[in-house]
């Protein structure tokens, strides 16, 4: 079946096809293509939009923003968490819920946050991008993992364990006669 | 932040320590009975009004006469020796108490209290050893051992004058009369005799001796105070019918000779306005009456009653005969004695020990420890004084709610067969139906109110309640009965067993097999197996192969392997296995036996010795001993510390701790052993110490701790208590034990000892420690003190880590730990006894309720006291004050909330997503 041909001019949004409505439909009355025309030809080159290896680099650009915004957070979470205090109270402990809640639906989201700058050919550039985006939130996750071990409870020490120890088996039975 | 969780959690930590009784519990959690003690004859006083006793136990009792009551007591424990005190009246509302006191018996004491109010009319010391006689005529007349004989003014207690018996002669008895004072003496070459003092001036009257015969054996002299009718009776060795009898007041002392109708194994000497009366306990243990009228200077027998199995008492010119099933009442004439009265009545089924009469009443002594007030109209009251004289006491515990009645059927259709099974449940469930009416009233009530009291146990059933507050404490008496307490009903008496060894003395009660069943132990080698729940004797027997002049000397019950072990130790250090088994394996014992602990190993049903643990010189004497007692718990291995990091327990159940005191230095020294090896795990000296070493050093053994008090004269003078905590490690987190089998015998490290002492405010007479379900509660120090109350110390208080000299860190907070302050235990609030006077206790035994928070506590000696507490709070119980209602409206409120909030809300959602509403 033949894709539509208002599918095409939707998603295809190339020169040529730019180029093919201009020639199917009239200009809008009081529009002169000559003005567009004459512009161009001052510049000495044809202004259609980027090339399409152009579109790509800004594509790759722009996923490597979003890839990279975690780390202007990082240090103000960290900052923030190391200013809250150790203490178990209701402020520190929903900072320090973001920190883990916020990372982890990032790295759910991470396929439909890059989709847009997605093509077959920038596939291993954004991957790149995607790896960092998510070694970011890791990052942010650490700073929570930090934040629980400052507030006590991340079963590190051996009082944490001491529950699971049991009293040593005794091997004689002695019984004191009073 | 960090600050204020801190400030939030010392709020919680000092809360738990400040923990008070609350007054809406005193008296409904807790119950006391007061007792006074074995009374004997001599020294009781009846009259109409009161009877006043002084008892074996050295408590001074005024007893209502109407209900048997006590309207007050005086526990003179430090202050009078029951053997050697006399009760004597002074006038007809002061009574004279003269005794030789317990500390130094050449020092008597003598007071003069106020019948009706209990108070101290005056009182005195005198030097000159033990009182031997007391005799009133108008002033108080006293001879002391010494041979010092003293005048009293009645009424102030001054002394009017003093005489002192020449060299030679032993001090017998004296009889006061108007004119002259008999001073009955013994000289060696002379024989018995008597000197006459005058009562003004405090001579001698004559130098004379009047010598009343050579061979006198035992005399006894019988007082009428004044009537100048003293009697003084005394035996001939080798005579054993003869009764010699002489008036003291006759210058002639012509002697009369009494001679019994049948040989006696007492008698008692009475005289009366006409003559004499001689009660006599035959040989057989009938009694009888001699009655003998002096006339003419002759004593004359005018009239004898028949020897029957009773007990005969003259009080007031009247003669009491007490049989199994009446009371007679004989009037004392010179032509004998004629019955006036005789009631029927039921008296105690014990044999009678003795019977003492005014005028009008008979206070009777059973051998089973039961007192009774008896008039001629039958027994006015009785009162149970064989509690105030334990030997051993444990808790049982009770059948929970339907357990007896169901087991029985749920294993009947567990084994029956299917459609028979079925049958049976059927049934089964039809017929509790009958209970549903019942149940469902007491669920209401105890629903609306909260309160798991509100359906009360009956008294006479042997199901416990909700929580396990109710069980039976079996206390075994000197007496050799048993009694069963009701803890929820103040202390009733559940069932009591008399005379349960046969004669044999009672020497310790342990738990049998099973919960219900205990045995009793007895010094010959009788053993009772009864039934806890009812006092039913259920077995009886000697043990088999017992040693020939053995006495058992404790009895021991043990686990191992899963099995109960119950045997008894006896003197000569022989083991008897009381139910039938006994271990397979080796099983080590250990004993103190003369001022050493000796270590024992039983193998192949012999008891060989094995090693001696001996104190450093031998001035150093073994006060007291403890072990741990091996139900108690462990939850943690560990204790935590402020930086999480743990400390391990030394959690060796064979440690015994050992105080002895120095009798040369009156230092104390405490030594911790290991009681399977006799290795020394660590001795504490304490040689700056002065140590009262007839009270010795109070000693418990907790979990990985020992806490200790003694009373020091030195330093600072007071009750000095020492906490040691035992770990395994000084280093944190080090645990050497990890992963091995603990065996006394490898030369495992010694534990690191960290101690703390504090001072207490009162003296300690005894120490315990609680004992929750599971461990898991804090664990409290339970002290009895000598001014009658009971107090408890909770363990986290007496803290070895507790930072001195400076304010804790905030890891030493979040650890818990305050500030040492050297007082400990100034709080009125530990005192857990109230208002009750909980006097003499000796010994604190306690066993945890069904609730994990819940302790309860019985305390025994002479005063029985019960109470339950709470070491860790309540935390698993609702107070009382929760308010139910409110929480059930408040819920039923936001039901009905929802009923008709929640089809608006749908409606309106609805109507959003028709667009129909904005």
């Amino acid at each position: 079946m033949a894709t539509p041909q208002w599918l095409t001019s939707y998603t295809e949004l190339t020169s040529t096809v730019v180029k093919k409505s201009m020639a199917l439909y009239p200009d809008p009355p009081s529009f002169n293509k000559e003005i567009i025309l004459n512009t161009k030809a001052k510049h000495g080159k044809e202004i259609l939009g980027p090339t399409p290896e152009e579109r790509d680099t800004l594509k790759v650009k722009k996923a490597w923003e979003i890839a990279l915004s975690p780390s202007k957070s990082l240090p103000m979470n960290a900052i923030m968490s190391y200013f809250s205090g150790s203490s178990l109270q209701i402020f520190s402990l929903t900072m320090t819920f973001m920190l883990f809640s916020n990372p982890v639906k990032a790295i759910a989201n991470v396929g439909p946050t890059f989709a847009r700058y997605q093509s077959d050919s920038t596939f291993s550039r954004i991957l790149q991008a995607k790896l960092v985006f998510i070694a970011l939130q890791l990052a942010t996750i650490a700073v929570g993992v930090w934040k629980m071990g400052s507030m006590g409870v991340l079963p590190t020490k051996r009082s944490d364990w001491l529950a699971w120890e049991t009293e040593t088996p005794v091997l004689e039975t002695g019984v004191f006669v009073s | 932040m960090n600050v204020r969780a801190l400030s939030l959690f010392l709020i919680l930590v000092t809360a738990s320590l400040v923990r008070a009784l609350f007054a809406d519990e005193a008296f409904v959690v807790d119950w006391h009975r007061a007792s006074i003690g074995s009374i004997d004859p001599s020294r009781a006083l009846l009259s109409p009004n009161s009877v006043t006793v002084f008892s074996d136990s050295s408590v001074l009792a005024s007893l209502d006469p109407v209900n048997g009551t006590i309207r007050w007591r005086h526990w003179l424990d430090e202050s009078a020796v029951p053997r050697h005190s006399h009760l004597i009246r002074l006038d007809s509302s002061v009574l004279l108490l003269a005794a030789a006191t317990p500390a130094d018996a050449s020092i008597t004491h003598i007071a003069a209290w106020i019948e009706d109010s209990g108070y101290l009319l005056w009182e005195a010391y005198l030097s000159g050893g033990a009182p031997v006689g007391v005799s009133v005529a108008g002033d108080v007349y006293i001879l002391l051992s010494g041979g010092k004989v003293q005048r009293f003014s009645r009424t102030t207690g001054l002394e009017v004058w003093e005489y002192s018996l020449p060299e030679g002669y032993s001090a017998v008895d004296l009889a006061a009369s108007k004119h002259g004072v008999s001073v009955i003496a013994r000289k060696q070459d002379k024989g018995l005799g008597y000197f006459i003092v005058g009562a003004e001036s405090g001579e001698l009257a004559s130098d004379i001796f009047v010598v009343i015969d050579k061979n006198a054996a035992a005399v006894s002299v019988s007082k009428t105070g004044g009537h100048d009718s003293d009697l003084i009776s005394w035996t001939l060795p080798g005579e054993g019918s003869t009764i010699k009898v002489a008036n003291l007041s006759d210058p002639a002392m012509s002697v009369f000779t009494i001679t019994s109708k049948a040989p006696y194994a007492s008698f008692s000497l009475t005289s009366t306005s006409t003559g004499v009366v001689v009660t006599f306990t035959g040989l057989d243990g009938k009694s009888w009456a001699e009655l003998y009228s002096i006339s003419g200077g002759k004593l004359m027998l005018v009239g004898v009653t028949s020897p029957t199995e009773s007990a005969v008492s003259v009080g007031a010119g009247k003669l009491f005969e007490l049989s199994k099933g009446s009371i007679s009442r004989f009037a004392l004439g010179s032509d004998g004695a004629k019955v006036e009265s005789r009631t029927e009545v039921a008296l105690p089924s014990s044999p009678i020990e003795f019977v003492t009469c005014s005028s009008s009443a008979c206070l009777v002594g059973f051998k089973n420890g039961e007192y009774i007030l008896a008039t001629i109209t039958g027994v006015t009251w009785t009162r149970d004084e064989s509690i105030a004289d334990v030997v051993s006491a444990l808790f049982v515990e009770l059948e929970e709610e339907g357990e007896s009645s169901s087991l029985g059927q749920v294993l009947f259709e567990e084994n029956a067969a299917p459609l028979q099974a079925y049958i049976h449940r059927v049934k089964r469930h039809w017929n509790s139906l009958a209970g549903l009416p019942q149940y469902i009233i007491g669920f209401f009530q105890r629903f609306m109110s909260g309160d798991y009291d509100a359906v009360p146990v009956e008294p006479n059933s042997t199901v416990t309640d909700t929580f396990g507050f109710r069980k039976f404490i079996v206390l075994a008496t000197t007496k050799g009965g048993l009694r069963a307490l009701d803890t929820a009903h103040s202390g009733a008496f559940a069932w009591k067993v008399d005379d349960v060894l046969e004669s044999d003395v009672v020497v310790g009660i342990v738990h049998g097999d099973a919960k219900d069943k205990l045995y009793v132990v007895g010094k010959f080698g009788t053993v009772a197996y009864i039934n806890a729940l009812t006092g039913n004797i259920l077995a009886i027997s000697k043990i088999a192969k017992f040693g020939l002049g053995d006495k058992v000397d404790s009895v021991v019950t043990f686990v191992d392997d899963g099995v109960q072990y119950i045997a008894a130790w006896t003197a000569h250090g022989q083991l008897h296995f009381l139910n039938g088994s006994s271990p397979a394996k080796s099983v080590y014992f250990s004993k103190v036996i003369d001022n050493a602990v000796v270590g024992y190993i039983y193998k192949e049903d012999r008891v060989i010795p094995t090693w001696r643990f001996t104190l450093p010189t031998s001035s150093y004497k073994i006060t007291s001993f403890a072990s741990r007692d091996p139900d108690d718990k462990t939850v943690s291995v560990g204790r935590v510390l402020g930086d999480r990091s743990v400390l391990y327990k030394y959690l060796n159940p064979h440690i015994l701790a050992v105080a002895a005191v120095n009798e040369d230095t009156k230092s104390a020294a405490i030594f911790l052993i290991d009681d399977v090896s006799g290795r020394l795990l660590y001795s504490s000296f304490h040689d700056d110490e002065v140590v009262d070493a007839a009270v010795g050093v109070k000693l418990v053994v907790g979990e990985h701790w020992v806490v200790y008090s003694y009373w020091s004269e030195l330093a600072t003078r007071g009750e000095k208590l020492v906490v040691l905590d035992l770990y395994e490690s000084d280093i944190r987190n080090e645990r050497w034990s990890k992963g091995q089998n603990f065996s006394s015998f490898t030369e495992t490290p010694l534990p690191f000892v960290q101690g703390q002492a504090y001072l207490f405010p009162e003296h300690i007479t005894s120490l315990a420690v609680s004992r929750s379900r599971f461990g898991i509660t804090n664990r409290d120090i339970i002290a009895t003190l000598d001014t009658a109350q009971i107090a408890v110390l909770p363990k986290r208080l007496l803290d070895a880590r507790r930072p001195i000299n400076r304010d804790p860190t905030n890891e030493e907070k979040e650890e818990g730990l305050v500030k040492y302050d050297a007082l400990v235990g100034d709080d009125k609030r530990f005192i857990i006894s109230h208002v009750f006077n909980v006097v003499g206790t000796k010994k604190t035994i306690c066993t945890p309720a069904y609730l994990e928070s819940t302790v309860l506590v019985f305390a025994y000696g002479l005063d029985l006291f019960f109470t339950r507490i709470t070491p860790s709070q309540p935390f698993d119980l609702l107070s009382k004050s929760f308010n139910k209602g409110q929480l059930l409206l408040t819920i039923f409120a936001l039901m009905v909330g929802v009923r008709f909030t929640g089809p608006m809300v749908r409606r309106k959602q609805l109507n959003i997503r028709w667009g129909t509403q904005k």
